[in-house]
C-alpha cells in the first residue's frame, strides 16, 4: 500500500467575503498516494481550485486539517519544505512565467531552493528536454504558444525535483493541440517517473486516464471511485453539474439500438471496439 | 504586429563588446561619462570621440540603429547650442559676427568662446549618448538588471532591498509585452463597442483612453495577484537568500577593457595638464 503524500482530514475553507460566506470547502477528506495520478472534478465554483490552493499552503484551512508528507500545511516554517515536494502549475501561462528568458524561468525554482549554479543548469537542462522544450530555452515566452508556455511551467516545476504536481486546470486556456501535448507530458512524467500528479480540470476526457477519479460539488466530495466505477453513475455526474466523457455519451445513446452495448466505455478505441463486438453479435444474432 | 516587440533597444551580435560582463559595462560605462566631464580642452576631446568612435565600430551596431538612438536629443542640442552661442559674451571675448537688430539698438553678438562652448558642449553631449546607447546595445536587459544587483549589493549591508528591486525590474521586464498585447486587446474592444480613440482634441483622445486604462489596470492587478500564487509555489519567499544559474565572471578581455578606460582617463587628463584647461 503505498503511503500518502497529501492527505485532506475532514478539511473546511470559507473565503472573507462580506456579507455572504458560503464556504468553498466543507468536510473534504480525500488522499493522493505517492506516485498515482488522480483526477479532480467539478463544474466551475464547485471549489476544485480551493482545494488546489490547499495542496501547498497558498490557502490554509478554516478548520480540519491539510497534510503533505506528514507536513501540517497550517505551520508557516513546514511551507517551504511543502512547496519543495509540491509543484503548482495555474491556468492562466501568461501569470506564472516570471522570466523574460525560458531557461531563466526555469532556474527560478531552483534558484530560490539555493541550489549550485552548475547543478541548476544541469536540471534545466534536464527538465526542459524532459517536456520537449530544450531547443526553445533561450526564446521569450511571449513569443511561444499557450501549450509551449504550460510545457515550460511543468518544466519549472520539474527542476524543483517535486515528488507531485498540482494541475489547476492547466489545460483550461489551451488549443486541442496544446492540452493534448501537456497531458501526454504529464501522462509520461507519471508513468515514467513516477511523479504524484493530482490534476485539476472540467475536461471529462482527461479525467479517463487517471487512476482515480474524485468528483466535487458545492465544496465538498460528490463521488470517487476509478475512471470506470466514477463514470457508469451519469446520474450522479449530471447532479453535479458534470457530463459524462464523449464516448461514453455516445454508448449510452446507441444503447437504445445496440442493447449489448456495455457501460463504462471512456475512450475513444474503447468505444469503437465495443460498437463493433455490438454490431457483430446484432448481425449473428 | 505588437507581438515582435522586444524590450529595450538590445542589439543582438557577438562583438567584444556584447561578450564583455555587464557589471564591467556598467561600471566602465559610468566611468567613461566621469572622464567625458573631466576633459578640459578641444585635444582630449578629440581623444573622447575618438574613443567613442572606436568603441561604436567595435560594437558593430549598424551605424544607423545608433543614429536613431541620437535622435531625441537633437532638440536638447540645438538648444544648448543656441544659448552658448549667444549668451558667451563678457569682456574677455572675442566677437565674431554682430547681426544689429534694428531694434531699441539691440545687437545679437556671437562670440569666439560662444562657437567654442557650443561644439565643445554638443560634442560632449553626442560622447555621453553614444557611450550609454551603446551599452544598452550590446547587454540584455536581464543581463543589465544582474549586473546592477552585483554592483549594488553592497547596499544590501545598509538595508536596501537590492534583491528585491532587481525582481522587480526582472518581472516588470517580462511583463512589458504582455501588457502591451492586452492595451492592444481592450483598445479593439472598445473600438469595437463603438468608442473613438483615434480622433478628436487632445481632451477628448485623453478622456476616450479611459475606458481602456480601467481595465487594464484591473487585469494587471489580476495578474499580479496570480503571479505572486505562482513565486510563492515555487518557494520565493522574497527574504530568503537565493543562487543564481547565471553567474558573471570576469574575464581577460574584461580587465582589458578597464585598462582601456584608465589608459583614456591618463590621457585626458595628460592633455588637460599639457595644453591648459580652456573651458
Amino acid at each position: 500500500m503505498p503511503s500518502p503524500l497529501i492527505t485532506f482530514d475532514n478539511v473546511s475553507f470559507h473565503y472573507a467575503v462580506e456579507g455572504e460566506s458560503s464556504p468553498a470547502a466543507r468536510a473534504l477528506s480525500f488522499a493522493v498516494e505517492q506516485g498515482a495520478f488522480v483526477a479532480l472534478l467539478g463544474r466551475n465554483g464547485s471549489g476544485k481550485s480551493t482545494a488546489a490552493k490547499l495542496c501547498n499552503g497558498l490557502l490554509t484551512p478554516t478548520a480540519g486539517q491539510v497534510r503533505v508528507g506528514g507536513l501540517d500545511t497550517s505551520l508557516e516554517e513546514n511551507l517551504f519544505e511543502i512547496r519543495r515536494r509540491v509543484g503548482m502549475v495555474f491556468q492562466n501561462p501568461d501569470n506564472q512565467i516570471i522570466a523574460a528568458i525560458v531557461e531563466d524561468d526555469v532556474a527560478f525554482g531552483p534558484e530560490n531552493l539555493c541550489v549550485a549554479p552548475e547543478e541548476i543548469r544541469r536540471r534545466v537542462d534536464a527538465a526542459l528536454a524532459e517536456v520537449g522544450m530544450l531547443e526553445h530555452r533561450l526564446a521569450e515566452p511571449h513569443k511561444l504558444s499557450g501549450g509551449q508556455k504550460q510545457r515550460v511551467a511543468i518544466a519549472g516545476v520539474l527542476a524543483m525535483q517535486n515528488d507531485c504536481i498540482v494541475l489547476d486546470e492547466a489545460t483550461a486556456m489551451l488549443d486541442p493541440r496544446g492540452r493534448h501535448d501537456v497531458m501526454d507530458t504529464v501522462l509520461r512524467l507519471n508513468r515514467e517517473r513516477g511523479i504524484t500528479v493530482l490534476l485539476i480540470t472540467h475536461f471529462m476526457e482527461e479525467a479517463t486516464q487517471a487512476d482515480r477519479v474524485l468528483v466535487m460539488d458545492g465544496g465538498s466530495l460528490a463521488l470517487q471511485g476509478t475512471p470506470a466505477e466514477v463514470f457508469a453513475q451519469p446520474e450522479a455526474l449530471r447532479a453535479a453539474g458534470l457530463e459524462l466523457p464523449a464516448p461514453a455519451r455516445l454508448a449510452e445513446a446507441l444503447r437504445s439500438v445496440l442493447p449489448s452495448l456495455p457501460s463504462g466505455v471512456l475512450t475513444e478505441e474503447q468505444c469503437a471496439e465495443a460498437i463493433a463486438a455490438a454490431l457483430r453479435k446484432g448481425a449473428g444474432a | 504586429m505588437i507581438r515582435d516587440i522586444t524590450i529595450g533597444q538590445y542589439f543582438a551580435g557577438d562583438s567584444p563588446l556584447h561578450r564583455c560582463d555587464a557589471r564591467m559595462k556598467l561600471a566602465l560605462t559610468f566611468a567613461f561619462m566621469i572622464v567625458i566631464f573631466v576633459c578640459g580642452n578641444f585635444f582630449s576631446l578629440g581623444l573622447i570621440a575618438l574613443a567613442a568612435l572606436a568603441l561604436a565600430l567595435l560594437s558593430r551596431v549598424p551605424g544607423g540603429m545608433l543614429l536613431r538612438s541620437l535622435r531625441p536629443i537633437v532638440m536638447l542640442v540645438v538648444f544648448t547650442s543656441v544659448l552658448n552661442l549667444l549668451y558667451t559674451t563678457d569682456e574677455n571675448t572675442h566677437a565674431l559676427l554682430q547681426i544689429p537688430l534694428h531694434f531699441r539698438g539691440w545687437v545679437i553678438t556671437v562670440t569666439r568662446e560662444g562657437a567654442f562652448t557650443a561644439i565643445f558642449t554638443t560634442v560632449r553631449i553626442l560622447c555621453l549618448l553614444l557611450v550609454s546607447s551603446l551599452l544598452t546595445y550590446t547587454t540584455t536587459p536581464s543581463m543589465l538588471t544582474a549586473g546592477l544587483e552585483h554592483l549594488l549589493k553592497p547596499l544590501a549591508k545598509l538595508r536596501v532591498p537590492v534583491a528585491a528591486f532587481a525582481m522587480m525590474m526582472t518581472l516588470a521586464l517580462r511583463f512589458v509585452p504582455t501588457l502591451v498585447e492586452e492595451t492592444d486587446r481592450i483598445m479593439n474592444a472598445q473600438k469595437s463597442r463603438g468608442s473613438n480613440l483615434e480622433t478628436g482634441s487632445l481632451l477628448q483622445r485623453v478622456k476616450a483612453f479611459v475606458p481602456v486604462l480601467v481595465p487594464l489596470f484591473i487585469s494587471a492587478f489580476r495578474r499580479a495577484a496570480e503571479l505572486a500564487n505562482a513565486m510563492e509555489s515555487r518557494c520565493y519567499t522574497g527574504t530568503n537568500e537565493r543562487t543564481g544559474m547565471k553567474q558573471l565572471r570576469l574575464r581577460a578581455r574584461d580587465y582589458i577593457a578597464l585598462s582601456a578606460v584608465l589608459l583614456l582617463l591618463g590621457g585626458v587628463v595628460t592633455l588637460n595638464v599639457f595644453f591648459g584647461k580652456i573651458v
